[in-house]
């Protein structure tokens, strides 16, 4: 009896301590998405990409078309959308809208968003179709889009990428650095802090990734930066880390900034997301694809200022998961550190930062708890395999792909019939990490900039010279006596 | 005073232009940095109406150091002086308070008349130049004022080039290093003087 005591003990006090140890291997999340991967693109507006989504042709739909969830764009304000162009069919980019941060403001208008012919010139001026962007409306129609989503900034990608990675930014404009932020402010160093594993995707080698200058001490993480190549080897081994940026940009036009061909950045992407869904690791992942700024493309919605910040220009967000809405339009407010919101809240980590912790979290894009009529809450993989693919994630465009019928691509059938869908296709939803009582992780930003660097050193110049010129300006006068 | 010989007199324009045109490039640029517009300067579409406002603001307020110079020399050059110092710190608080009471949202007109008003202080390194070279003749000083003030836009123009170039990181430090050699140029003044 003694013995028989002392052994469930034993096995009681094993059952407590199990849990606790494999937490502190195995991060555990809130949610079914254990990798989340970010994929950032270039200089793309809503109404520029998503104005007339979905009709097409324009003004002719089909019964699918018609049943097709239409977000905030131009399709209801027909006044606005005459007063922009159509990209033709077989044309991919636009001259380069005038970029900076006095372009934008002008575009911007306090609001009234009427001066981007002005501002950004007339080529802002423009809006594409399907011919050029199904791939975008066919992910956007499978999946999830936000059609209240902003850049944190009106300005140029040094603020609008630091927000995306730091939820503040010490620079208005692209300038610097210096300042420069310290890596614990940032969502690398929350994510070490945790033990949550993280990696950097970019084109070439860890210093192609331009954001590493403006982050202080990323350079002990150079392991985590890596190139394009490596993501599709560990995302087919299943040994992708839990968050991944991959970044499209480089000085070769994956990234869709004018004046590249958009098709050679879509088909890059469609590439990627043919990798995923058919990766070990699609069941548990999660997919935030975003544009950086507004590149000068026109917008009709004045962002609005939140917790203080004047956000930005309204910019695209596209949610690919297993568990991302079929054909869903999130009305939430967002930006760029609402996707580090839902990563601190899968994780269970404290808001990055204030900002970060009053966001509401994106989680109406998804379904993690309703059952589909198959029984099933993850959806299976969907390739989009109809299109003219490159055979590697590094190309050149070849005239068929630059010839195909990509009009002819949109609507696609979508994977569920809309009329069995077991939620809404569109709503939103108001609950930020502060109403969770989750923390703040940095209670208060900053930045670093040395002294050498800083406005006093500039000032002591001056002053300096100031000095010496009184001195030389005596000294010729006593000369000249 | 002694009249200088020709050669002498040359080469003290020329040093005249060439410690001018540091200076003025050095202050104009450190004055635009500490009121964030210099910043601009590294974006090629925004660099175009700060560059003309500089242009503008250069021609300007070279006419008005020069005819203050030849009214001063003529009249009460003391009151001169002090009046071109308050005219360059009342333009340089104007575009203080325009940029600040704007929040840096203005249009590219507006950005050219700040870049202008920065360049005002450019007339007090004239005078001050013209004194310590001792450039009396009117003719001299409008050649000596007109030659720096072109040097000037091109030290600013290379300096816009190679912020650009270099990606719009590190600009206090190159505004520090023309600083470096505007001071290095005033102690070298300073020592040909002693040894006069």
């Amino acid at each position: 009896m003694k013995y028989l005591i002392v052994l469930i003990s034993i096995l009681v006090i094993l059952t407590f301590l199990a849990p606790a140890v494999n937490a502190s291997v195995t991060p555990t999340t809130k949610t079914p998405i254990k990798h989340v991967i970010n994929i950032f693109f270039e200089n793309h507006t809503f109404d520029n990409f998503f104005g007339i989504y979905p009709e097409n042709p324009p003004g002719n739909n089909s019964s699918l078309n018609l049943n097709i969830s239409v977000p905030l764009n131009l399709l209801s304000n027909s006044s606005l959308l005459s007063k922009l162009s159509q990209i033709p069919p077989g044309t991919f980019s636009t001259a380069d809208p005038i970029e900076g941060y006095l372009p934008y403001h002008e575009d911007w208008n306090y609001g009234l968003m009427n001066e981007f012919a002005a501002g950004s010139g007339k080529q802002s001026m423009t809006y594409f179709t399907a011919s050029q962007v199904s791939p975008l409306w066919d992910l956007a129609e499978q999946y999830s889009i936000a059609d209240n989503y902003f850049a944190p900034q009106i300005s140029e990608s040094a603020p609008n990428t630091l927000y995306y990675l730091a939820g503040f930014s010490p620079v208005f404009n692209d300038y610097g650095p210096p300042p420069n932020i310290p890596i614990n402010e940032t969502i690398f160093g929350e994510m070490n802090n945790y033990h949550i594993s993280w990696g950097v995707y970019v084109n070439g080698t860890s210093k192609n990734f331009d954001m590493s200058q403006y982050i202080s001490g990323i350079n002990n993480y150079s392991s985590n930066i890596n190139s394009w190549g490596n993501f599709t080897q560990e995302l087919s081994n299943g040994t992708l880390p839990s968050v991944s940026y991959v970044f499209s940009q480089d000085a070769n036009g994956y990234d869709m900034g004018a004046p590249s061909n958009i098709l050679k950045g879509e088909l890059w992407l469609l590439m990627l997301i043919n990798s995923i869904e058919t990766s070990p690791i699609w069941n548990s992942t999660a997919v935030f694809i975003t544009w950086d700024d507004p590149g000068g493309y026109y917008d009709q919605v004045s962002p609005p200022v939140f917790d203080g910040v004047q956000l930005g220009m309204r910019l695209p967000l596209i949610v690919v998961s297993p568990y991302a809405k079929e054909n869903y339009v999130s009305n939430t407010l967002m930006t760029h550190s609402s996707i580090l919101s839902f990563i601190d809240y899968n994780w269970n980590m404290p808001a990055l930062n204030h900002f970060v912790s009053s966001l509401p979290l994106p989680l109406d894009m998804f379904n993690f708890n309703v059952p589909y009529a198959n029984g099933m809450i993850a959806r299976g993989p969907i390739r989009f395999n109809n299109f003219p693919l490159p055979d590697s994630l590094e190309f050149t465009l070849n005239s068929s792909q630059l010839q195909f019928n990509y009009s002819s691509q949109f609507p696609v059938t979508p994977q569920i019939e809309f009329s069995s869908l077991p939620y809404e296709r569109n709503g939103s939803y108001s609950i930020n990490l502060s109403n969770l009582n989750a923390g703040i992780y940095v209670r208060s930003d900053y930045s670093v900039t040395p002294f050498a660097y800083s406005p006093y050193a500039v000032v002591l110049f001056l002053l300096i010279d100031a000095i010496l010129l009184f001195v030389l300006l005596r000294r010729q006068k006593n000369g000249r006596r | 005073m002694e009249e200088d010989r020709p050669g002498k007199k040359v080469a003290r324009l020329v040093d005249a232009i060439f410690f001018s045109s540091v200076q003025e490039s050095f202050i104009a640029l450190a004055l635009g940095y500490l009121l964030s517009v210099i910043y601009l300067i590294g974006d090629t579409r925004q660099l175009t109406p700060l560059l003309a406002g500089i242009i503008a603001g250069t021609i300007i307020f070279t006419i008005v150091s020069t005819l203050a110079g030849e009214f001063g020399r003529r009249k009460f050059a003391g009151e001169t002086l002090v009046i071109v110092i308050l005219l360059s710190i009342s333009a340089y608080i104007i575009a203080d308070l325009l940029v600040f009471h704007t929040g840096y949202q203005f249009s590219d007109l507006f950005l050219a008349v700040i870049g202008a008003m920065i360049i005002s202080p450019v007339m007090l390194v004239q005078q001050y130049s013209q004194l310590i070279f001792r450039v009396n003749r009117i003719a001299s000083k409008a050649t000596v004022s007109s030659i720096s003030s072109v040097l000037m836009i091109v030290i600013i123009v290379l300096f816009a080039f190679v912020y650009e170039k270099g990606g719009q990181t590190m600009l206090s430090e190159k505004v520090e290093v023309i600083g470096t050699i505007s001071i290095v140029l005033t102690l070298i003044e300073i020592g040909i003087i002693r040894r006069l």
